[in-house]
């Protein structure tokens, strides 16, 4: 890939993560849901920057939009969406190097979803300083699977139109 | 081109089994009974106590939340945070259960029956 295309590459894919944010922000809160239940659908985006642009791009795009939380929704959430952002990566990055290709992307996905609640509820319990949310638990293990699952899925679908966009070969193998 | 594949058969076993483990661990988490008791807590500061036999409406000095207690559960129900996480937790009634508002630094949450509330509402 030219430089030039990965920087444009790269612009886009971020625009992409911080439209994705904003808008499922503005989404009501889901009735019947308990909190935790987030769609999470600009991981759709870090996901795919992790597996067609690399791992540096990837980190680079969670931190940047991290920073886009942090000047539209306030600092709690900017370091909550940073935690769950980087602990999802980490994830995602160790489970693809010991199963290499035999990980499928949907289970690739609800790991990284689950990590990423996960790594939420871990800032959460520091910043309280208290163990009182780790009743909560399970829920995010439950949400995760169900909304990992859901982005894994757009995943696919958005997949050839993001290739279109990047030149589409998938790399770090 | 691609190697990896999009869905794999054992997927949906290692989901179905996460998803087992985690509801069961949901259910032995929320097994606890009743205690009728309840603990504002300050970071690790518990700041008041309140009896959820009492149904009423309380707000403590120096924070922008509301708390609700009714038929033995309470809930935070309105708070100044801007993700109103707390709120949307809605009632809670068993030991062990707990709410947060995380910019506030509150935790709600069902302490055990032995002492007195410090504060009767309602």
């Amino acid at each position: 890939m030219s430089k030039t295309r990965k920087i444009t590459t790269m612009a886009m894919l971020f625009a992409l993560a911080m439209v994705l944010s904003y808008m499922e922000g503005m989404l009501p809160p889901m009735p019947y849901l308990p909190p935790g239940f987030k769609l999470g659908l600009s991981n759709i985006i870090t996901m795919y920057t992790l597996f067609y642009m690399g791992k540096k791009q990837a980190f680079l795009i969670a931190i940047l939009k991290s920073g886009f939380v942090l000047i539209t929704r306030g600092g709690v959430s900017g370091v909550l969406s940073l935690a769950g952002g980087i602990s999802s990566l980490i994830v995602m990055i160790i489970l693809a190097f010991v199963f290499k290709d035999k990980i499928s992307y949907l289970l690739l996905s609800v790991m990284g979803a689950i990590f990423h609640n996960m790594g939420q509820l871990a800032v959460v319990t520091l910043i309280m300083v208290n163990t009182y949310a780790l009743w909560y638990t399970p829920v995010l293990i439950v949400a995760g699977i169900v909304m990992g699952s859901v982005t894994g899925t757009l995943l696919k679908v958005v997949m050839p139109h993001l290739n279109s966009l990047s030149g589409g070969k998938e790399r770090g193998r | 081109m691609e190697k990896r594949k999009f869905i794999l058969k054992s997927d949906l076993i290692i989901l179905l089994i996460l998803g087992l483990i985690a509801i069961a661990a949901f259910v032995f988490f929320n097994r606890g009974e009743e205690t009728g008791y309840a603990e504002i807590v300050y970071e690790n500061e518990v700041i008041e106590r309140l009896d959820l036999s009492k149904d009423g409406i309380y707000s403590p000095t120096g924070f922008d939340v509301t708390f609700e207690v009714k038929d033995g559960a309470v809930a935070f129900i309105s708070s100044d945070c801007p993700d109103k996480i707390c709120v949307n937790t809605g009632f809670i009634s068993k030991r062990g259960q707990s709410a947060v508002c995380l910019p506030n630094r509150l935790t709600l949450r069902i302490a055990g029956g032995e002492g007195t509330a410090d504060i009767y509402i309602g």
